[in-house]
Parts: C-alpha cells; structure tokens; sequence
C-alpha cells in the first residue's frame, strides 16, 4: 500500500479491510468520529426532517436531446431538512430529471413548485438566485470551463451576486480573496484563484464543481453523483456538509448511483426507472436486493408477467455487483468493494439474464 | 522574431538591402511627424476593426463582416452628412457617427439573427454579407450621391458640419482617434471587469456549462455580434467624417484582415489589443515608404505579418506540446 509515495503497509495478513482504508487514509481523517465508518453516532441528524415542502414534482415529462420522451409522469415532495435519493440505473431520466428542476431543460407537461414558485414560468437564472444550487453529472460539459481561471470556474453562475460584485462590476480582489478559501477548504489541487483550470485532474474538477455548490447558502441543492472520483477523506467532507445543510433545514436532491451514499445520507429514496417514480423507500425498508429490483424495472414487469417470477429473482441474485449480506463491523458504510455499490447500465435489466 | 529573418531571408534573395528595409519599415512612422500622424490615422480603423472582431471572439462567435459592417456605417454615415448637409456641427456630427453605429448594428444583425433563430453558423454570413455591401456602396457612389467630377466611385462631399473637429491641423489629425481610444476603454471595462462581460468570456469557454449554470448564451451570441457591428460602423463613420469628408469606393481598405490578425495576435486579450493594433500599423505605414523609397513591394510587409500570425499560433502548438499536453 502506497501513500504520499511511501510504503504504508505491506504486511499481507494485517490487510483486513479496515486496515487497507486506515493504511490508504492515512492521520487525514478520524476514523472513530467518521460519518463514513460510525454513522449511528450521527442517527438523530440522518433522520430528522422539517415539515414543509420545499419541492413539489407532479406528473412531470421531459424530453431528452433527441425529441424522445424520457420522463413519463415523475411524482414526489421533498421537504425542508430532507435529503431525497434519487436511485435508479443511469439513463432512467436522471439527468432530465435535474434539468427540468432548474429549468434548465423545458418539461412536456406537469408542474415542479420550487418554494411556492413555479419552475415552469422561471428561469434558471432566477432560480440560481432565489436559492438552488446544481452539481451536474458531466462536469467537463455542464459544469466546467476550460480555458478559464480556476476563480472564473469558481464564480460561474455567481458571477451577480452580492458576494462577487460591487455594482455590476466584478470585485476581482473579493474573488480571489474568497475563492482562495474556497481552494484550500476544498482541497482543490491548484497553484491558486488564477491558475488556469484547463490544468486540473477530474478529481479536482469534482472539488471544484463541489466548493461552487457550497460556496453560499442555499435552500435546495441538486447534487448529481456527488462523488465521483473522490477520495475516502474529500467523500467524507462533503458529507458532513450535506449534512449541515440539512441540520440547518435546507433540502438536498441526491442523484446518485452509489446505493451505499444513498442508504447513509438519505432519508427517503425514490426508484427512478424508465422515467418514472415506481416507489418510494423509507429508511426501515432500506436493502440492496429490494432496491436492485426496484431499479431494474422488476416490479413493473412481475406485474405484467407474474409466472416468470422466480426465474428473475434467481437470476438477480447471482449478481455479483451487489455485496450482499450483513456489513461487518468497522467497514465503511459507503465503500464496500470499492464501488461496489455502483451499477452499470446494462447489467440489471431483466432481459439481459436470458429471460 | 522569427518572422521578420523568415522575410529578411526572401529579401535577401531577390537582391534588396534588408537593413535598409527593415529601418523603413520600423521608423518610418517615427521620423517625421507626418510618418506618425500617418500611423495614428491607421490605427483608428485598425483598432476599431480588432474590437469588432474580438467582441463577438469572447463569446466565442467570429464575426468576419467587419468590413462590410464598416462599409454600412460609412453609408450611414454619408447619407446623413449629405442629406442634411446644412444642420450645425452640434447636431449633424453626432448624428452622422450615430447613424454609423446603427447602420453597422443593422447590418451585423442580420447573421445574429439567422444565428439565433436557426442557428446558422455566423462565419458564413458575416463573409457573404461583405459581398453584398460591396454592390451598395458601389450603387450608392455612382447612383445615388455620384460627385461627377471624380473618376473613382465617389459621393458629394458630406456638410461641414459632419465633420470631425482636428486635433492637430498640420499634419492633420482628427478627432477619431480619441473616439476610437474611448470605445476601447468601454470595450475592456465591459468584457474583462463586469459580471455581464464575465458571462460573455463564460459562453466563450462553455456555451453548454454556461447555460447550465443560468447564462442566456443565445441571447448574448446575438448581442455581441451585434456590438461588434456597431464598433465596425463607428470605424466607417470616422472614415467618412474624419478622413475623406465624403463615401469613397474601397475605403475599407484591407482593415478587415488586418483587424482579424490584430485580435488573433492579441488573442483576444483586450489590454494587448491597442499596442497590437498600433505596431501593425507601424508596419503599414513603413510598408507603403519601403514601395516608395526601394521600390520593394508593400506585399512583403503583408507576408511579415502572416508570417507573425503564424509563428504566433505555432507558438501556442509548441508551448503546449512542451508542457507535455
């Protein structure tokens, strides 16, 4: 095991799991006080939620980029204080689903209600400005500029607010001044605020998308596979921040594919699978195989094709991407198997088991 | 550098005293005030010519029609001079150079519109639209305002009153100048110092991300093509009223190129444009002296500043090779 280009362990008995994260995460994060490795310590944050809805979606569809409809109807509320998960194989709809929420991608039909406002008759602009904040999925296309500075990349979508501004003029010392913070709170790899940003590895265009998100106050954020590429210390940084928000009642969409993530940090997840909401998971109903199913479209088709039940379950349950069982004490929560949690497209549809 | 051993070397060859040349070339604009002068009145189009181009540049959008917008705006600027020769100064000479700004807008946004509504690429028709505007000023100047006595396509002289006011009397010098500095000023403050000039730069570097993150980058494709029309206008307009008081078939000159290079060698870099601008048209000036006093052809001094353009670019192919990317 390597770390800073030195030797942390290499005794091959002493590799338990746990040893291999402490080994790889070296003094850099407390592995005792860790969201990540002792999250019952956290329980009351992780459940509690406010009572008012913050974002209504009713019956929405969207097209995608070619004209062909990718959300049929998508239905749920997610309250002040909440973080919603959004689980499901990627290309259900995820990333309409997010654009449509920041009007970003005009919806076919339906209403989303964005703290009494309605999305539908404003624009992305207005809804950045009254308190949304978006991580999309593609940073190198939705997200990230180029041939910018790292804080040109920092102030997109802030480029009017108060904090970067004096008039309508750009305060160019309060920029680099805050977005020098910025770098070092995040840890983004950089030799600074003016460094051009076309030089950042993917891990630190994540940090970089990620210290945007986080760099004022907002009522409801729409993270899109937050953490990819990210470290175990980095993914458990932005987790105690998703959690702060929501202690302090601010409500967090989570996209994401990382059923781990997912299970720790949501209080609900909603099954996204051929763009629609096919149910609705309290935290009590938590499980892999149950959620698998779900977002392999399963129960949809045992409704239609009820005989050939069994046949499916099997076949799901010699899968191997999913690490079945009880975790053993001490392991991370979010790591099992190194993405393990992750699932590919492809590998979960019924009709790819031979049915 | 390079540029000018690369030319030096084809001098040599057909028999010219290089040395010779190039201090033509270089202190020409320096040894006299004429020389300067000369300079100084290039520089205005030259300079105004680069803004239209690198406006639209931030945005990432290339705006070709500098010329024929600069031609629109001399139009403009004619017909107004003209038609309302007898008005004073205070009134005629604004309104001359506004109907230049507008006449360019006019005519920069007509492939700003085809671009915002069907998206059809505005390279293309900003060049097409130049050919069009070389049929009008030719019918305008021997149709329209023809000055029987010229032998060249010309139009009558425009009212005194629409002319600009002299800096300097002899050599003379206009005030274009001044408005042409002033224009640059506003330019810089807006693209490189304002949150609006920030979301232009942001659309050059990631229309998409920057659509994603609220920015009408539609909205501002049109816009700064159409501000970049407007500035074409203004160097029309100064033409008219500042340098040859009338509309004069081919006053564009080759302002377009020259101002496209201007912005490519700046790489858009607004602070850089105005010294860019300036040595270009050191280089024009000393370019018509070499024809003059070695009788070389000026065209060398067009192959010095291809080849400066080149080396340019390479040199941006080769730094990023080195830095291993």
């Amino acid at each position: 095991m390597l770390r800073n280009g030195r030797t942390a362990l290499t005794d091959r008995a002493a590799a338990t799991e746990e040893a291999l994260v402490r080994a790889m995460v070296g003094t850099s994060l407390d592995v005792e006080s860790s969201l990540l490795f002792t999250p019952e310590a956290f329980g009351d944050v992780l459940t509690a939620t406010g009572d008012d809805v913050m974002l209504r979606v009713a019956g929405v569809t969207a097209d995608d980029d070619g004209g062909t409809p990718a959300l049929h109807g998508c239905t749920f509320d997610l309250r002040e204080g909440e973080i919603l998960g959004i689980a499901g194989v990627a290309g259900n709809g995820q990333r309409q689903l997010a654009e449509a929420i920041l009007a970003i991608r005009p919806t076919t039909g339906g209403t989303i209600m964005f703290d009494g406002m309605d999305v539908g008759a404003m624009s992305t602009r207005r809804l950045l400005a009254h308190g949304l904040a978006y991580i999309p999925e593609d940073r190198w296309a939705d997200g990230f500029l180029p041939k910018a500075t790292v804080a040109q990349n920092l102030i997109l979508g802030q480029q009017r607010t108060a904090q970067y501004t004096k008039g309508r003029f750009l305060d160019w010392r309060a920029i680099v001044q805050r977005t020098g913070r910025l770098i070092d709170e995040f840890n983004i790899k950089t030799e600074g605020p003016e460094a051009n940003a076309g030089a950042l590895s993917g891990g630190n265009i994540q940090r970089l998308m990620l210290a945007r998100a986080f760099s004022r106050p907002v009522r409801l954020l729409v993270a899109h596979n937050p953490t990819q590429g990210l470290d175990i210390p980095s993914i458990e940084f932005i987790f105690t921040r998703i959690l702060a928000r929501k202690a302090e009642g601010m409500a967090t969409l989570l996209i994401s594919e990382n059923l781990d993530e997912l299970f720790l940090l949501c209080n609900r997840i909603a099954v996204l699978y051929a763009g629609r909401i096919i149910d609705v998971l309290t935290r009590d109903q938590y499980d892999k195989y149950l959620l698998g199913r779900l977002m392999s479209g399963a129960q949809a088709t045992e409704k239609a094709e009820p005989a050939r039940r069994e046949v499916r379950r099997d076949g799901c349950r010699d899968d191997h991407i999913y690490s079945g069982g009880a975790r053993p004490a001490g392991q991370p929560a979010a790591l099992s198997g190194g993405g393990g949690g992750r699932v590919r497209r492809g590998r979960h549809r019924p009709r790819a088991h031979g049915l | 550098m390079a540029a000018f051993g690369a030319v030096g070397i084809v001098l040599a060859l057909m028999g010219f005293d290089v040395g010779r040349a190039y201090t033509t070339i270089l202190f020409t604009s320096f040894k006299s005030p004429n020389g300067f002068v000369q300079t100084l009145l290039k520089f205005v189009p030259l300079l105004l010519q680069a803004l239209a181009f690198t406006v639209p540049l931030a945005a990432g959008k290339f705006n070709i029609g500098g010329e024929g917008q600069m031609i629109m705006g001399a139009i403009g600027a004619a017909a107004v001079g003209i038609m309302w020769s007898g008005l004073p100064g205070v009134v005629l000479l604004p309104a001359v150079l506004i109907a230049a700004v507008l006449f360019g807008a006019a005519w920069a946004a007509i492939p700003a519109w085809l671009l915002y509504r069907f998206g059809i690429n505005e390279i293309l028709t900003t060049v097409l639209l130049n050919f069009v505007s070389f049929s009008f000023i030719d019918y305008v100047a021997t149709e329209i305002w023809r000055d029987p006595t010229a032998g060249h396509p010309t139009t009558v002289p425009i009212g005194d009153g629409g002319i600009l006011p002299l800096l300097m009397h002899s050599p003379r010098l206009h005030s274009g100048l001044v408005i042409a500095l002033v224009v640059w000023l506003l330019v810089y403050l807006y693209v490189d110092r304002t949150s609006a000039g920030y979301e232009l730069i942001a659309t050059g570097a990631n229309p998409r991300a920057s659509q994603v993150y609220g920015i009408n980058t539609r909205w501002l494709f049109l816009f700064s093509l159409i501000l970049g029309g407007a500035i074409a206008g203004l160097s029309g307009g100064i033409e008219v009223a500042g340098v040859h008081r009338r509309l004069i078939e081919g006053l564009q000159s080759n302002f377009l190129l020259l101002g496209i290079i201007i912005g490519l060698i700046a790489k858009g870099n607004h602070l850089a444009v105005p010294f860019v601008a300036f040595f270009i048209a050191v280089l024009e000036v000393g370019a018509s002296a070499m024809q003059r006093t070695l009788m070389i052809p000026g065209e060398m001094v067009f192959i010095v500043e291809a080849l400066i353009l080149l080396f340019v670019l390479l040199s941006d192919v080769v730094g990023r090779r080195y830095r291993g990317r």
